[in-house]
């Protein structure tokens, strides 16, 4: 009874250490006000311990740690207009913004050579077992735009919990779970490539993504498998309007799962097989009518980190899709989105979404410093950058007039970085809307002034210019929500002043 | 293959100098092609969905960084801010009607306070050669604060920029700022700003360049050239609907360029030039005889010519004098790409229906001289000793912008006049405790039509009085929290209508804080 008595009491001391350590050092501290309710800021969940170090990733800190990044693409633009109509008092000849150009990102027309701008703020908060994510991003900046567009003020875009079993199982895993967008078949080495498109899919969900990988070997084996949905659907009743980012009521509550192998040699080989499959099965629309959609992709691709010889990308996959308007933006294929993307882009207005899209792509990178001197080269030095890529995707489809369709494009870009500060660069691009009609391709010639801080520098001034040779049926967009406009007089000339830094 | 590389390699001559310090290598994986890439199947939903910077030169955000000598800093700003305005009786209503209470007030001229959004952060990164700015905003959007959800409060990314200063060559300073933000320029109060804030501000995607050059120990001089874009609003946009009124179908392109010498830090002259070309890309709205009155089918230019003089008279204060001159030509069809004006009038739209005149067809000019003088009381009594401000004190600004409207087409404003007048007192007792007393006044020629078609000029005289008390957390604390009560002054004509009479009466409960 007295051992009881006695661990009880020690029990009781354990409980009790904090307040009286904190009584004996706030004794000059100003009195504290009585609570009798919750403040303001008190979030309603309980929160984490208080961030200590800063700056440290969390996937590599024992202590938990506030990790901040961002990104900065900053550009101004100005095409350079001959005038349909010009009144008395207007010159024939004008600098507008922005260029009209056939740049839109969310079509195959997209080459990335006119910059847009994007602005985002990556917010983690863990260690290396458990960190949450928060994205806040935008795709302007309010102080320099005509006027304030919520569509473009993203806000939250991505937010997320990363936990690392790794050491707990023994064997690399991570299970990341929340809303986060995921890109297959990135171009690029580091980045989605020269057309910032990713070959297989784009997915935006909320849900789970579980990656695991181990080694046999010299061989490395990397799974990925992942399970979502979105946040909601556009309500029924809701008027497809610019407030809203133009929504489809008649794309149901959309659902996607996505399996990923990949398979490493010696880290100079990457071969990779993607599958994806996102689908609509709602029944929530005015009409009643709303039918199941799909949309898969299969695809396969191949990296060569080949150290001197530069980096090789390459890949091939297929899309089907069935009655695919139904389906929402939870999957991207080509920048599309949705299915009503993909209708609009490839499939077109008579297939009722059925078709698909056999694609295929690739980029080559090569720095001639390095190809002469190996891994010595490590970047402070003049050094001749050259990227060859391309695209191009052959349509199957329902509707007759889009069905057989091949659509190409391609590119090579040689950068001179001849100074620590300045460098210069010359960009080739060409686009097939329709590789049968030579009248929807366009050509564009792009010389850029590269300044920068230093050898290696994040940061990057660019002055740009593009001229643009365009077939005779080649149409920028206008109007609200933007679509073709065969009168349109697309711009030949562009120029931009841009600026791009992360951290 | 070998020959070409030995070819192009001729263009990259100075490797041995890297070689030769294998020890200061970065990481292999430093973005140049070839480097080890991670391992992995899908982009890190942290990348961002763009191609790599122009060029591929700069490494992309999936390269590994060196994460030393640079530094994050954050600040930004809080507020929040009530007010109440009680309303006097319409002519005519019911005698049962008690006293109306308007959020926000129906007044009319310069509000004493400026809230702000509700919060902005503002985030930096970099090192002293280049910089990262973005500022976020949010405020109080939804519907519990607004009785509706407010989506142009935002959130909303609202400036961000780069900024590269390089090494001093010699005495010469350069400093290269490309991005979304604001220019100001030409305001007479201290530090750039002051009652009636600046005469010229310029907003958009661009740039500036900027070079200071120290001619002498106690000369230095100013250089600037500066480039800026709004880009348009396709004409389908419907507008007022979600957001504010843009101008549509218009392009606005403004370059500016500025020249300033100071001299022992004491006298500033600095001349600010700018021209906003605004291109009229118009299809639709275009020369609609039914709406000819917002329909403007014409390229449009707006001049501005500022000469800002600053006399830094410690411990006397500062005065500061800035004559400005605007020229319009077709004024209507520029947007928004020279900020502010007169009194933060916006673009030229605003500019030509404030000082122009509705039938000016935006072609014009005006004139005005922004005066303000700006002195602590305590620093001049205790003169020669110095005065840091912590302390009790007075501290005064007196303001008065004059303008002229020197041309115009509309026979209404053609060669009006008018002022703008602003006195602004903080009585600094304790290290907590303040009292402000502010005025502000605005009057000019106006016109109306009446019922019978006629043309009526009057004078547009409004007045406000404002009284306060300020508790702050010490004395020069950028904190604080306000009660006011303010006393609003019409003109018969200002205050014209008897069945929605303007509120004399306005109580202001608020609070904010700068980190």
């Amino acid at each position: 009874m007295r051992c009881d008595l006695v661990g009880l009491l020690a029990l009781f001391a354990l409980a009790a250490p904090a307040p009286a350590l904190a009584q004996s050092k706030d004794e000059d501290a100003a009195p504290e006000l009585p609570r009798l309710g919750l403040d303001p800021a008190e979030p309603s969940s309980r929160s984490a311990p208080p961030a200590m170090p800063f700056g440290v990733a969390p996937a590599t800190s024992k202590d938990t740690a506030l990790d901040f990044h961002g990104y900065l693409l900053l550009p101004m633009r100005l095409g350079v207009h001959e005038r349909e109509v010009s009144a008395p008092g207007d010159s024939g000849t004008v600098l507008h913004t922005p260029p009209l150009i056939p740049q839109n990102y969310r079509r195959f027309q997209y080459t990335g050579v006119m910059p847009e701008p994007w602005l985002q703020l990556d917010l983690s908060y863990g260690n290396s077992t458990l960190a949450g994510t928060v994205v806040l991003a935008s795709s302007a900046a309010t102080e320099a735009e005509s006027f304030y567009d919520p569509v473009r003020q993203l806000g939250i875009s991505d937010a997320y919990v990363t936990l690392n079993l790794s050491k707990q199982l023994g064997i690399a895993f991570q299970l990341r779970a929340g809303a986060m967008h995921h890109r297959y078949g990135a171009m690029g080495a580091f980045d989605s490539g020269r057309y910032a498109t990713p070959l297989f899919a784009r997915i935006n969900s909320i849900g789970e993504t579980a990656t695991t990988g181990f080694k046999a070997g010299s061989a490395t084996i990397v799974l990925e498998q992942g399970i979502g949905g979105q946040l909601g659907r556009v309500p029924t009743g809701v008027p497809s309007a610019g407030w809203n980012d133009f929504g489809n009521p008649d794309a149901g509550a959309s659902y996607v799962g996505h399996f990923h192998a990949g398979l490493g040699f010696a880290g100079l080989v990457q071969l990779g097989v993607h599958y994806a499959s996102a689908w609509s099965q709602d029944d929530q629309n005015l009409s009643g009518t709303l039918q199941r959609g799909h949309i898969n992709v299969l695809g396969a691709d191949a990296r060569l980190t080949a150290g001197r010889f530069g980096h090789l990308y390459a890949g091939i996959s297929h899309t089907s899709a069935s009655n695919a308007g139904a389906v929402s933006g939870i999957i991207e294929v080509l920048n599309a989105r949705g299915g009503q993307g993909l209708v609009a882009e490839y499939l077109g207005p008579q297939s009722g979404g059925n078709g698909g899209l056999t694609t295929f792509g690739a980029q080559y990178d090569l720095s001639v410093a390095r190809a002469r001197f190996g891994d010595a080269y490590q970047g402070r030095n003049p050094d001749i950058l050259f990227s060859a890529f391309t695209l191009g995707t052959k349509v199957q489809s329902d509707d007759e007039s889009h069905d057989g369709v091949l659509k190409l494009k391609g590119g090579a870009e040689v950068t001179y970085s001849m100074a620590s500060w300045f460098g210069v660069s010359g960009r080739f691009d060409h686009v097939r809307q329709d590789n049968a009609r030579n009248r929807s391709a366009f050509t564009i010639y792009t010389a850029r002034l590269l300044f920068h801080s230093n050898w290696r520098s994040r940061d990057e001034f660019a002055l740009s210019y593009s001229h643009f040779v365009y077939g005779r049926q080649v149409y920028a967009e206008r109007g609200y929500p933007p679509v073709d406009d065969p009168g349109s007089n697309p711009d030949k000339d562009a120029l931009s002043l841009s600026v791009t830094f992360w951290w | 293959m070998t020959g070409v590389l030995a070819a192009l390699g001729l263009l990259t001559p100075g490797l041995a100098q890297a070689q030769s310090a294998p020890e200061s290598l970065p990481p292999a994986s430093n973005g140049i092609p070839g480097s080890p890439a991670p391992a992995g199947v899908n982009l890190s939903p942290e990348a961002p969905p763009t191609p790599p910077a122009p060029g591929g030169r700069a490494p992309s955000f999936g390269t590994s960084a060196d994460p030393d000598a640079w530094v994050f800093r954050i600040g930004g700003r809080i507020s929040g801010f009530g007010q109440v305005g009680f309303g006097r009786r319409p002519k005519d209503a019911p005698a049962n009607r008690g006293t109306a209470l308007h959020t926000p007030p129906l007044t009319v001229g310069r509000s004493p306070f400026w809230a702000g959004p509700g919060g902005a952060l503002n985030f930096q990164y970099g090192t002293q050669t280049i910089q990262a700015f973005v500022s976020l905003e949010a405020s109080l959007a939804g519907k519990e604060w607004q009785g509706y959800y407010a989506s142009d409060h935002g959130p909303r990314i609202r400036t961000a920029y780069v900024a590269l200063s390089p090494e001093p060559l010699g005495d010469l300073r350069l400093r290269f700022q490309v991005g979304a933000f604001p220019s100001n320029y030409g305001a007479p109060g201290p530090w750039g700003w002051g009652v009636f804030g600046p005469v010229l501000a310029i907003h958009g995607y661009g740039g500036t360049a900027t070079a200071n050059y120290d001619l002498s120990a106690s000369k230095r001089l100013f250089l600037e050239y500066g480039v800026a874009a709004v880009p348009e609003v396709d004409e389908a946009q419907a507008r007022g609907t979600y957001s504010d009124w843009p101008e549509a179908g218009l392009s606005t392109i403004v370059h500016h360029a500025h020249a300033g010498l100071s001299i022992q830090n004491k006298y500033f002259a600095k001349l600010h030039l700018a021209r906003a070309d605004g291109r009229n890309m118009r299809r639709f709205l275009d020369d609609d005889p039914k709406t000819v009155e917002v329909e403007h089918g014409r390229d449009g230019r707006m001049d501005v010519a500022a000469l800002e003089l600053r006399w830094v008279a410690d411990p006397y204060g500062q005065l500061g004098v800035t004559p400005v001159y605007w020229n319009f030509k077709n004024a209507l069809s520029v947007h928004d790409g020279i900020w502010w004006g007169l009194d933060w009038t916006a673009g030229g739209r605003e500019m030509t229906n404030k000082f122009l005149g509705p039938q000016s067809n935006g072609t014009g000019q005006i004139a005005a001289v922004s005066t303000e003088y700006d002195f602590s009381l305590k620093r001049m009594l205790m003169h020669p000793r110095p005065f840091d401000g912590n302390g009790p004190d007075l501290r005064v600004a007196l303001a008065f912008l004059p303008f002229w409207t020197l041309k115009s087409q509309d026979p209404s404003y053609d060669r009006s006049h008018g002022y703008y007048l602003g006195a602004t007192f903080e009585h600094v007792m304790l290290s907590w405790l303040s009292a402000s007393y502010q005025l502000y006044g605005e009057s000019r020629e106006g016109a109306t039509v009446d019922v019978s078609g006629k043309a009526k000029r009057d004078q547009w005289t409004t007045y406000n009085a404002t009284v306060g008390v300020i508790l702050h957390s010490s004395w020069q604390s950028q904190d604080r929290l306000l009660l006011a009560y303010s006393r609003y002054f019409y003109s018969h004509f200002t205050d014209s209508n008897p069945t929605a009479p303007l509120d004399r009466d306005v109580l202001t409960l608020g609070g904010s804080v700068a980190f």
